[in-house]
């Protein structure tokens, strides 16, 4: 188990270095760095000048004059290992590691309630399909997971807006001011797992309706609800609680489109600026941020799958 | 749904050429039967018919389109649906809506095609390889399978845009490079079931080479799922350009895209709800038809029956 758990940690570890050095090769092959960039878009005024400046003798005291590019990235990863990633060239004011605490918590928060909302949802719908399977309401409530399935979240955002704003003015249309600017984030990022998540609880509850001990429990004459919740759903949920936690890591990092149409302020927001802005310490930030949240994510859920079920600990399982 | 004679047709002559025992060419006979299983989902059927309609309207867009999708005209900004010969009115600039639909109807399709025809192509030559051959081909795709677990597709796409400049050429070569992993690893899992199948066996000992079993007789009998996957990839392609579009990083303006139309739309929510309307029906029917396509490709692949 031990191995097992170093084993997963090393290739994790591996994973996450090539992750940092695909961005970084990508970002010097980019055309224009950031001075340059900001000179265009700003129109070079003074106060862009200024700036300029700022950024350029930041980074010079920080990555010292005229360095090579795997310097650059070596000092970089050495500031991601202890946490001191130094300024952002756009938010020069603001370190990188500070600006990932302050827009990270945003993004988690709405992931977070969304996956909420999804499991809410798609516990009852995935047991109510299963009971009536390949009943109309079975057929109706998989078709419906089959919509969810394929229109992805901003597109259910331009709904909401159309609906909620355009039509019922319900809702502030974005920002991020109070809980009424999270409804319509969170239903639009809650409906793609909710339809997994349906899915995989009809079919883990159809598995376990086929369990012996089921068949037991309605032959020993227990009232219908009793067994459905004590008997089948218990047993149904253990896999389900697994897919869990990668739908949670993947949304954290997926809120990219939801937070530019709504104007969150949350850390898609700055990944993007920091990518079309070519702002290294940001972009490197944040692209490994996204990246140890999933891969930490992965390897917490394989060791655990190891802890409940011995079979699956040497493994390889997929990703 | 479907008798036991079809499945057990399917199941005993997965060999497409030469060693086919029935009359007239084996793989004729399969495919139809494929085709025969596939018309007998509807919603798959219709939702076929309206993607072959969507091709034709993205061909024809020009004659199709009312106005120039590109011209504007100020004074005519934010007319409502129906208004002086404006079918869909018009945006904030004066530009004909149903115009540019139909044109970014044209972008979207493109893309969604080329890019994932583009992500096959390289998914099929790495997985083959790296299925057919392992050792170091099969290391690289499964490196970069896990490198690519920890980079959501979308996000290296947004890198590789902001590197590779934002023509259609270079947004179409982001989305394939971002999503061929997947693709890769489903033909390298088919082709290592098929490995071990006795035709393929008997095609060794008859003297095939390497490649020649790999084409053909490998990949012919992994179409399936290599369909199903493409006719999954489109739209997935598709809803990537338009969320670049949206964070306005897709094909740049003014070549009309979904993706910007609804971004340009948010702002007027409340007085032209029709600018986010428009394109999000259309290009919501389109994800659900290439999905219901792919639903209905599967199913008449299946050979295990319906599944639960």
């Amino acid at each position: 188990m031990v191995r097992f758990t170093v084993h997963r940690l090393v290739r994790a570890i591996i994973t996450l270095v090539m992750v940092s050095l695909l961005t970084f090769v990508l970002l010097q092959l980019a055309p224009g760095n950031f001075a340059d960039l900001s000179a265009i878009t700003s129109g070079a005024t003074m106060t862009a000048q200024g700036q300029r400046d700022e950024v350029m003798s930041s980074f010079t005291a920080r990555y010292g004059d005229q360095v090579p590019a795997w310097q650059q990235y070596l000092i970089f990863m050495k500031g991601a290992v202890t946490w001191d990633m130094g300024p952002s060239y756009k938010y020069p004011s603001l370190t990188v590691e500070g600006i990932i605490a302050g827009a990270f918590p945003v993004s988690a928060t709405i992931a977070v309630l969304a996956v909420a909302l999804a499991l809410l949802v798609a516990v009852p719908i995935g047991v109510l399909a299963a009971r009536r399977r390949n009943g109309w309401l079975d057929n109706l409530l998989m078709f419906l997971v089959t919509i969810g399935n394929s229109v992805p979240n901003y597109l259910m955002g331009a709904f909401l807006l159309i609906i909620l704003v355009g039509r019922l003015n319900l809702l502030p249309s974005g920002g991020w001011d109070g809980p009424l600017n999270m409804v319509m984030p969170v239903i639009a990022l809650a409906i793609g797992p909710m339809a997994v998540l349906a899915r995989y609880v009809r079919s883990a509850v159809i598995e376990t309706l086929r369990e012996e001990y089921v068949t037991t429990a309605i032959a020993k004459g227990g009232p219908g609800r009793t067994i459905m919740v004590r008997h089948v759903l218990r047993n149904s949920l253990i896999p389900v609680v697994t897919v869990v936690g990668p739908i949670v890591a993947s949304l954290m990092a997926g809120t990219v489109f939801i937070e530019t149409m709504f104007r969150i302020p949350g850390l898609g927001q700055y990944f993007t600026g920091a990518a079309t802005s070519r702002d290294m310490p940001l972009l490197m930030g944040t692209t490994l941020f996204f990246a140890a949240l999933l891969v930490i994510t992965n390897v917490v859920v394989d060791v655990s799958y190891g802890i409940l079920d011995p079979r699956t600990r040497m493994e390889r399982r997929p990703a | 749904m479907t008798t036991p004679e079809m499945e057990a047709t399917i199941d005993d002559n997965p060999v497409p050429e030469s060693v086919a025992e029935a009359p007239g060419g084996g793989q004729q006979g399969q495919w139809r039967l494929i085709w025969r299983r596939f018309t007998m989902n509807k919603l798959a059927l219709v939702s076929l018919v309206f993607i072959v309609l969507l091709i034709l309207a993205a061909i024809l867009a020009p004659l199709i389109a009312t106005h120039d999708p590109l011209y504007l005209d100020v004074s005519k900004s934010l007319l409502r649906p129906g208004h002086e010969n404006h079918l869909l009115g018009t945006d904030v600039l004066g530009r004909d809506v149903f115009s540019r639909l139909i044109f970014g109807l044209r972008t979207a399709l493109i893309v969604g095609f080329v890019a994932e025809l583009a992500a096959l192509a390289f998914a099929i030559l790495i997985g083959l390889v790296a299925g057919y051959v392992g050792g170091r081909p099969e290391q690289l795709l499964m490196g970069f399978t896990d490198v690519m677990y920890a980079f959501p597709g979308y996000l290296f796409a947004v890198i590789l845009v902001t590197v590779m400049g934002r023509s259609v050429l270079a947004v179409i070569l982001a989305i394939a490079i971002a999503s061929w992993v997947g693709q890769a690893r489903l033909v390298r899992a088919q082709t290592l079931t098929l490995k071990g199948r006795d035709f393929i066996e008997a095609a060794q000992a008859m003297g095939a080479k390497g490649p020649r079993v790999a084409l053909r007789y490998i990949l012919p009998n992994a179409m399936g799922p290599i369909l199903v996957a493409t006719s999954f990839g489109i739209p997935g392609a598709i809803a990537t350009e338009a969320g670049l579009s949206l964070l306005g990083l897709g094909v740049q303006p003014p070549t009309p895209s979904w993706g910007s139309m609804l971004t340009e739309g948010i702002a007027y929510t409340q007085v032209a709800p029709h600018l986010m309307l428009a394109p999000a029906i259309l290009f919501a029917l389109t994800l659900l038809a290439f999905n219901w396509v792919g639903d209905g490709i599967r199913e008449a692949f299946d050979t295990t029956g319906r599944a639960q």
